[in-house]
């Protein structure tokens, strides 16, 4: 729910949400929070590298598509 | 044509998004600045929508993206979009600036079940679209998405944006573009760039102009156009307009 770069802790199910917004504590919020997974690696498009190229030209030695504007 | 609030607010939250990009690791300068807000254990915590509300909050756009509250649980910052109206499942409709959600076991019907948040920069031809997330391996990151793992987006609440960034040297993008359009409206020359959308030291000599035309002395002048130089721009132009 919160990032997708740990190792995958399971599969993520329905999570009630306590109440609204207004009456969520930070506490609530932190207790919430877990890393989901690996699966970014599958959700990540096969041909992203080349969509990214076409939009920002080619990467910097990091592997960062940062174009003009960053 | 002036810029609407959407064009602005999309804009202004794009450009604190982009900053940084590349960053890795844990903490950072999201999760300090939460952190130091709440608890420390958010220094080490998952970190994406930490993230989109540090951007909001450092863009103008606090109240049109976080409605008051600072969000570092998705399903919590998801819930506060569809409560006000704000919400779309799917990708009908998505605009740059929008807040995405993701569920990385295939985009259910469900916002219970979203993982993971980033702000939409463009919608691709091909329907997908490309985005810039935090906390995507652990880093800020440009990735492109396809409808298979999103769940849906909140579009911003734009008019409760308070537009008042702070635009200094350095800067770069359409609110430097629209200050620079201001400044040659107001007779401050920009003779050898324009409204090239870079704030350099073209546009800090112009800005300083303003601000002593403007009656700023010293330590005041400053090139930088801060909430008070904001203001006193605008009073310019609306005199000029009469």
């Amino acid at each position: 729910m919160t990032g997708d770069d740990a190792p995958n802790e399971g599969q993520a199910g329905e999570r009630p949400f306590p109440g609204p917004e207004e009456e969520l504590t930070q506490a609530e919020q932190l207790r919430q929070l877990t890393d989901t997974g690996t699966q970014s690696v599958d959700a990540t498009e096969p041909d992203e590298e080349d969509v990214l190229r076409d939009l920002y030209g080619e990467p910097d030695e990091d592997g960062i598509y940062r174009g003009s504007d960053a | 044509m002036p810029a609407t609030a959407e064009q602005q607010g999309a804009a202004a939250l794009l450009s604190k998004m982009r900053e940084g990009l590349g960053a890795r690791g844990r903490p950072n300068v999201a999760t300090r600045w939460y952190a130091q807000r709440h608890d420390s254990t958010f220094l080490r915590a998952p970190w994406c929508d930490m993230r989109v509300t540090w951007a909001a909050y450092h863009s103008g756009t606090y109240d049109a993206v976080c409605f008051g509250t600072d969000f570092a649980w998705t399903v919590a910052h998801a819930t506060a979009f569809e409560r006000r109206g704000r919400w779309t499942y799917g990708t009908d409709g998505i605009r740059a600036g929008d807040v995405i959600f993701f569920d990385w076991q295939g985009g259910r019907h469900s916002i219970q079940r979203i993982d993971h948040v980033g702000v939409v920069e463009k919608v691709l031809q091909d329907g997908r679209v490309q985005t810039i997330e935090g906390n995507t391996s652990d880093a800020l990151l440009r990735k492109v998405r396809t409808k298979a793992t999103i769940t849906g987006y909140g579009r911003p609440d734009w008019d409760r944006s308070t537009g008042i960034v702070t635009l200094q040297k350095g800067d770069s993008g359409p609110l430097v573009v629209a200050l620079q359009k201001d400044l040659l409206k107001l007779g401050h020359e920009l003779p050898q760039w324009g409204a090239d959308g870079d704030f350099g030291d073209e546009t800090v000599a112009a800005v300083k102009a303003f601000q002593q035309s403007a009656g700023s002395t010293g330590k005041k002048v400053d090139g930088v156009v801060g909430p008070k130089t904001r203001a006193a721009l605008d009073k310019a132009l609306k005199a000029l307009k009469q």
